[in-house]
């Protein structure tokens, strides 16, 4: 075990309503529920390979206030989606939803205008939302994902131009294994009523989310 | 018995061997799958993660078209994918105002909640047709046979388990029951729900592999020699980066074929090799295709 110097946190500086904005966040609601039993953080496989990952602690942090701690830090974005910590918590708190609650607020706030208020998203987060915005925009564009395009455009803009692009050559063998497999898609998919439809949604998706922020 | 089927983005060519070996075996079932036209990406977790209003929109879209061109029925083999129509048709039905709110963002489309039932394909086989059908169909010397395998169901098969509605999360039993039914024999495998990351394969590789290697190695260590999965993803992040896993938990120089569960039946009932796309697997199978010596 390591043992790191203990950081305290200045409960005078706790943002009281960070609870409050989480629960009124979609996937949310049930934040207050927690009784720190600290099932999710025992079955959470990442905390398990020894990341920094830990659902109870980020619940408490939440709970206590410490706004810019939880929404800069590493740990929000390693969860991997695999709703373990949700089906075995005794009160039903959805960790995993509110880790998407989490990572969507740290997103807005990193694009605020009050620079006192802004929110520095960490390396983990940027890459992550790198991910999540080539996706969204991939099936903005065909109706449905098109994998070469997709992960094309990641690994040059994820980590920035021009050396973060080196970075995608640690997929070469796996990409190569696909290639050799004739698993990789050369065409777009065409399908132009489900794109037109698509983007329709997305347009309207997005106009409903701005009147409910106005 | 017709039974609309949503393939999902991955299925056209990522892992084209499980979308053709689904065919086949939905075939010699005698269960009429046909793919609903036009639809569109389900968008996985990464378009709700921007986006949770419009993720709901096209996940709706693909249950309307479902509902308008005449399928009660609808399923997909993709878990995610299925998890997303079952969640999005779960909460039309229990919020009256949310689904008014779904189908507003829809221009000439309309769902009535409800009016289709999705589910993943593993419980088409379990609840509409049957392990006693399906029995019939195996040869009883067929390769795997007396051989030793075990399932890995990953997240969204059975989890989160009150919406998916499926087996027990802790201890799902029914690709056991698939294993058992094929003759080859299922060990205790601690890690069958263990999470193995595959939807961050893009973003944290190191982490991905780690997880993807313990259980691997935890797969050789109850002495199975081939596993069985039911997630496109699952089997990208086991078969297809296999080598880098082991060698990322230090677990040494071995491999170990995986199969969809489709695949497995498939063998058998008999089908040919080519026709299960056996070929496209990242570790070959072709070891598992000689019958046991007694």
């Amino acid at each position: 075990m390591i043992f790191m110097a203990i950081q305290t946190f200045n409960l005078n500086t706790a943002d009281l309503n960070f609870k409050n904005e989480v629960v009124a966040e979609e996937g949310g609601e049930h934040l207050k529920k927690c009784f720190q039993c600290s099932s999710c953080t025992l079955t959470c496989p990442v905390s398990d390979a020894g990341l920094d990952l830990n659902p109870r602690n980020i619940i408490r942090q939440v709970l206590v206030g410490m706004r810019k701690e939880v929404l800069e830090s590493k740990a929000i974005w390693q969860g991997v989606g695999g709703y373990e910590c949700t089906d075995r918590c005794p009160q039903n708190v959805r960790f995993t939803e509110i880790v998407e609650a989490l990572r969507r607020i740290a997103v807005r706030e990193s694009k605020n205008k009050d620079k006192n208020k802004r929110i520095r998203l960490s390396k983990e987060g940027k890459l992550k939302h790198s991910f999540d915005k080539r996706f969204s925009e991939s099936v903005w564009l065909w109706g449905r994902t098109w994998e070469p395009e997709m992960i094309g455009r990641y690994l040059m803009y994820g980590r920035g131009l021009p050396f973060g692009a080196l970075a995608g050559f640690r997929y070469v063998s796996m990409m190569l294994g696909m290639f050799l497999k004739f698993k990789i898609e050369f065409f777009p998919p065409w399908n132009s009523k489900a794109r037109r439809e698509v983007r329709a949604i997305y347009k309207k998706a997005k106009k409903k989310e701005q009147e409910i922020n106005a | 018995m017709k039974v609309g089927y949503y393939p999902g983005c991955s299925l056209h060519k990522v892992a084209k061997e499980y979308n053709k070996s689904t065919y086949r075996i939905a075939e010699r079932l005698g269960l009429e799958m046909e793919e609903i036209k036009d639809w569109n990406c389900c968008g996985a977790l990464e378009v709700q993660a921007g986006n949770p209003l419009a993720a709901k929109g096209i996940v709706a879209r693909n249950l309307a078209l479902a509902e308008e061109q005449n399928f009660d029925l609808l399923t997909a083999v993709c878990p995610a994918c299925a998890y997303q129509l079952i969640n999005v048709n779960r909460m039309m039905i229990e919020e009256k105002q949310k689904a008014a709110e779904i189908n507003s963002l829809m221009d000439n489309k309309n769902y009535t909640p409800g009016s289709v039932k999705p589910m993943h394909f593993l419980q088409v086989l379990r609840d509409k047709v049957g392990l006693e059908k399906i029995k019939e169909l195996i040869l009883p010397d067929n390769p795997l046979a007396g051989r030793k395998g075990v399932s890995y169901y990953g997240c969204f098969c059975v989890r989160p388990g009150d919406i998916i509605q499926f087996e027990d999360p802790d201890n799902p039993t029914f690709m056991d029951d698939l294993i058992n039914v094929v003759g080859a024999e299922t060990p205790h495998f601690p890690m069958k729900t263990k999470c193995c990351g595959a939807t961050q394969l893009l973003v944290a590789k190191p982490t991905v592999e780690t997880l993807t290697g313990n259980i691997i190695v935890n797969a050789k260590e109850v002495g199975a020699e081939f596993i069985v999965v039911a997630c496109q993803m699952c089997a990208l992040a086991l078969d297809g980066q296999q080598k880098q896993a082991i060698k990322r938990v230090g677990g040494g120089d071995f491999s170990i074929p995986v199969l969809y569960f489709s695949q497995l039946l498939g063998i058998g009932m008999g089908l040919s090799y080519k026709s299960l796309g056996l070929g496209s697997n990242y570790v070959s199978p072709k070891k598992l295709m000689k019958p046991v010596k007694a």
